[in-house]
């Protein structure tokens, strides 16, 4: 199967599957009103894959205001200069934040020390790490067969059957569930 | 009024390097008409916006297309070259989709299979070469 055929192509995916707080049992307007109690400083927590950044991107769009938005990881643990300019720019709004706990621990002191001149700090985190949780994200096969309707509805793939054995093999990561499903569904996996 | 359209002059195959004429009917003679490639597949999606232009009273546009990438299809990516009209919103009007190609067709990339005896080794012991 060629990439534009495929169901699972990753552009695909993240446009199907953007954040729908139902499907954890709330709705947009209590987590916007829990947002504003926090003082607009909170954390959103789950493991690799939960849906942490879906959830940024859906709530940053909901909120409409403007944002800086920071990635950091693994493999990107320094501040870069684009992150100063944007430290210095963001002053007074939104900070999003994908994985600022892997940042080194001088480049987060300064991080978090301009971070308190900024009107909103939501983070994605493995754990809270003090900031209060707006919102703990956890999946299970249950929510993973809920996605794959809406991935493959028709089960063209004939993947369904497989769904709870992959979403164990890879520990609960939709992220890399989906890239599974994508490669058996190109004959790249078996 | 018509729906809006983008009609692109010839059969929409193209070199890599050559112009992309067209027509636009059936909208309001404003906005704005892009030439851009997307990237569709495995991997987070990529876009590259090449050439743009201001829609004009005619409704004409000229577009220039750089010499790469070209229009390919595999297993795990494929590029596609497109046209979007878009309103001063920023809303997309129409699109369409072009081949550009030093071939004018699809370059098909073949699946490459991994070779058989590379695994890697993390561990030597001593004495083994």
């Amino acid at each position: 199967m060629k990439a534009r055929d495929n169901l699972f192509a990753t552009h695909r995916v993240e446009s199907l599957l953007e954040f729908d707080p139902g499907l954890i049992g709330s709705v947009w307007e209590t987590l916007e009103d829990r947002w504003e109690a926090l003082g607009r400083r909170a954390c959103v927590v789950g493991h690799h894959g939960s849906g942490k950044t879906s959830f940024l991107n859906s709530f940053s769009e909901r909120l409409g205001e403007p944002l800086v938005r920071f990635f950091f990881s693994e493999s990107a643990s320094r501040l870069r200069s684009r992150d100063f300019e944007k430290m210095e720019s963001g002053r007074g709004v939104l900070w999003i934040v994908d994985g600022d706990r892997h940042l080194a621990f001088r480049d987060r002191r300064l991080f978090y020390r301009a971070a308190t001149a900024a009107g909103g700090f939501l983070s994605a985190r493995h754990r809270c790490h003090g900031l209060p949780p707006l919102l703990k994200l956890r999946s299970d096969v249950n929510l993973a067969e809920k996605l794959y309707e809406r991935i493959d509805p028709g089960d063209e793939t004939g993947l369904k059957v497989e769904l709870p054995k992959l979403y164990r093999r890879h520990r609960g990561n939709l992220r890399h569930l989906w890239l599974s499903c994508y490669d058996r569904a190109a004959g790249l996996e078996r | 009024m018509s729906e809006p359209l983008i009609q692109v002059e010839g059969d929409g195959t193209f070199l890599p390097g050559e112009r992309v004429r067209g027509e636009l009917s059936g909208g309001s003679a404003a906005g704005e008409i892009r030439l851009f490639w997307i990237t569709k597949g495995r991997g987070t999606q990529e876009v590259g916006v090449e050439d743009q232009e201001a829609v004009g009273a005619a409704g004409y546009f000229e577009l220039s297309l750089p010499p790469a990438p070209y229009t390919t299809s595999g297993t795990l990516v494929s590029i596609e070259w497109g046209l979007e009209w878009l309103d001063a919103s920023g809303e997309v009007l129409s699109a369409c989709e072009i081949i550009v190609s030093p071939t004018r067709q699809v370059i098909q990339l073949e699946r490459v299979e991994p070779e058989v005896g590379t695994k890697r080794r993390f561990f030597r012991f001593a004495g083994s070469s």
